[in-house]
């Protein structure tokens, strides 16, 4: 939707150069945005060029004759078209002191009409009092089209008067329309603070959000963060996040989860198209199709069980790579807490089996990660659940990596866990595939375990046939 | 990338190629609309500044005008 606003504000704007009606050039709106920009400029230099001598010949009589009188004919006898090809021909200060000479409805006119590009230092010695005038009468025509041709020429003194000059909405589509969109962030800037909820709340009341949203894409991360706050605290974000939906724009709303606090991600993570299958299943697609996974997981521990086991079902059928690389991003965002128990808790076997044979070869550092945000969080059943998934040679290679760092303290953990789950076959093979000198720093924790346990967990054991792969820590519980 | 020839008037309008793009998306029909566009703006613009001109020379005081008329025709 965005390319098709861009078009038709492009079309609006060459139209205007050719002195059509947009509807005359409607055979062009297949056409690409950047097609129709460079079209333009170029319908812009030769309407110049081809009158060329004339135009030069205008501005050097201008030069010459005394500014009230040249001001005059500006106005009386050129008109605003041919005015505005002049401009750019006339020494600046000329120009401007001209400009002091006319008024702001002239100038508007002559604004519709001038190549900005052509008259840069005259747009940029306009006074800024002047500069929020002439505003103000393009904004009372709805000219935002011209207004966003100039954005890029006006310096922050003039852009901020301007601003005062112009309503809400019509701060949005200006932004929308605005050329040279790289400074759009620095001129967001120069909005006051106070007027950007009036912005958002603008945007929802005037059917703006796609506006909204396109500005959204071109901000900073702070001032991304900093809006979306302001939304959440407007109560805006179903209403956004429906057109995001309907707009299919959530590749531009994603990535501003991360920024937002914690709060108003909790109430991203409830508002009612999140719980829609269908609007959920739209926004995976996006974080998918334009790998915004990193974005995404932040606000998946903050869904319901219903969404939860959405996300969960989306991930166990995601490619090998793909998983890999959310396993990477869960890892490098420390969101263990989450994923853990959505691949234990929401993921069936098949999901949990290909998690567990990710997670059975990564690097130490990883497991490591995975194992300290298991013992803080107490995950160690969820992890069970994951581990049972695993072949014996697999769990034979994680075990060490997952117990050895505080492995005393861990032991009760992992016991505990077995004995709630009823995973006996895994977290024994797991103990029984402990490096030996691991297993022996285990015997002091086995002795001083309760007898019942020790012989809870010895009987159970020798019924699965893996006493003997206790090695030291088998003996101990034997002995109970 | 070698223009057809329905382009031609387009690009002598223009001064120069048009986007490669629009070349390729636009059927020669439209091509030659977006052509006659442009030359009917340029004859637009070329009868105003005569105009113009006329009328800016009854708003020259009478001592500047002689002058003023000689250095725009």
């Amino acid at each position: 939707v965005s390319v098709a606003l861009e078009i038709r504000a492009e079309i609006v704007k060459l139209a205007r150069v050719l002195g059509v009606q947009p509807e005359q050039l409607a055979y062009l709106e297949r056409a690409a945005p950047e097609d129709l920009r460079g079209l333009r400029e170029q319908a812009t230099d030769a309407l110049f060029e081809g009158d060329r001598d004339r135009l030069y010949k205008l501005a050097f009589v201008s030069r010459l004759l005394p500014s009230p009188i040249a001001a005059k004919i500006a106005e009386w006898a050129l008109g605003p078209l041919l005015s505005a090809r002049v401009t750019g021909l006339l020494d600046p200060s000329k120009a401007v002191d001209l400009a002091k000479r006319l008024p702001a409805a002239f100038l508007a006119d002559v604004a519709v009409e001038l190549d900005p590009r052509r008259a840069r230092e005259v747009i940029e010695r306009m006074p800024a009092g002047q500069v929020a005038e002439i505003a103000g009468e393009l904004a009372g025509r709805g000219e935002e089209v011209t207004m966003g041709r100039f954005v890029g020429y006006l310096g922050d003194e003039a852009i901020g008067a301007a601003m005062e000059r112009i309503d809400d909405p019509g701060l949005l589509r200006i932004a929308f329309v605005m050329e040279g969109k790289d400074r759009l962030d620095h001129v967001l800037g120069l909005i006051p603070e106070h007027r950007l909820a009036g912005i958002l709340n603008a945007a929802e009341r005037e059917r703006l959000w796609p506006e909204a949203l396109d500005l959204l894409g071109h901000m900073s991360d702070k001032r991304k963060g900093a809006l979306a706050e302001i939304a959440a605290a407007q109560g805006l974000l179903e209403s956004l996040a429906e057109t995001a939906y309907a707009e299919k724009l959530f590749d531009i709303v994603l990535p501003v989860i991360p920024l937002m606090t914690e709060s108003s991600r909790v109430t991203v993570a409830r508002l009612r198209i999140v719980e829609d299958p269908a609007a959920l299943a739209a926004i995976l697609d996006a974080a998918a199709e334009h790998d915004l996974w990193a974005a995404l997981l932040p606000l998946v521990e903050h869904l319901s069980a219903g969404p939860r086991d959405q996300v969960a079902a989306l991930g166990a059928t995601l490619d090998q790579p793909v998983l890999e690389h959310i396993v990477d991003l869960v890892n490098d965002g420390g969101l263990w807490s989450m994923f853990v128990p959505l691949a234990a808790d929401h993921m069936d076997a098949v999901g949990r089996e290909r998690v567990a044979q990710i997670v059975a070869d990564v690097d130490v550092a990883v497991i490591n990660g995975m194992a300290d945000a298991v013992e803080r969080d107490m995950l160690w059943p969820e992890l069970l659940r994951i581990a049972a998934e695993m072949r014996t040679d697999q769990l034979d290679r994680i075990a060490d990596r997952l117990l050895a760092v505080g492995l005393e303290e861990r032991l009760p953990s992992l016991i505990a866990a077995v004995e709630k789950t009823g995973l006996w076959d895994t977290g024994l093979k797991m103990l029984g595939g402990l490096d030996p000198a691991l297993q022996q720093r285990l015997v002091p924790v086995a002795a001083s375990m309760d007898s019942s346990q020790r012989a809870l967990v010895a009987g159970k054991a020798r019924d699965l046939g893996l006493l003997g792969e206790l090695g030291p820590i088998g003996s101990v519980l034997a002995a109970a | 990338m070698t223009l057809p020839p329905d382009a031609s008037s387009l690009v002598y309008e223009l001064g120069g190629e048009p986007p490669p793009g629009l070349v390729e998306l636009l059927s020669a029909e439209e091509l030659r609309m977006l052509g006659e566009t442009l030359d009917t703006a340029k004859r637009r613009q070329s009868m105003a500044l005569d105009a113009a001109i006329q009328d800016a020379l009854g708003h020259v005081p009478f001592v500047f005008r002689g002058t003023v008329e000689l250095l725009l025709t």
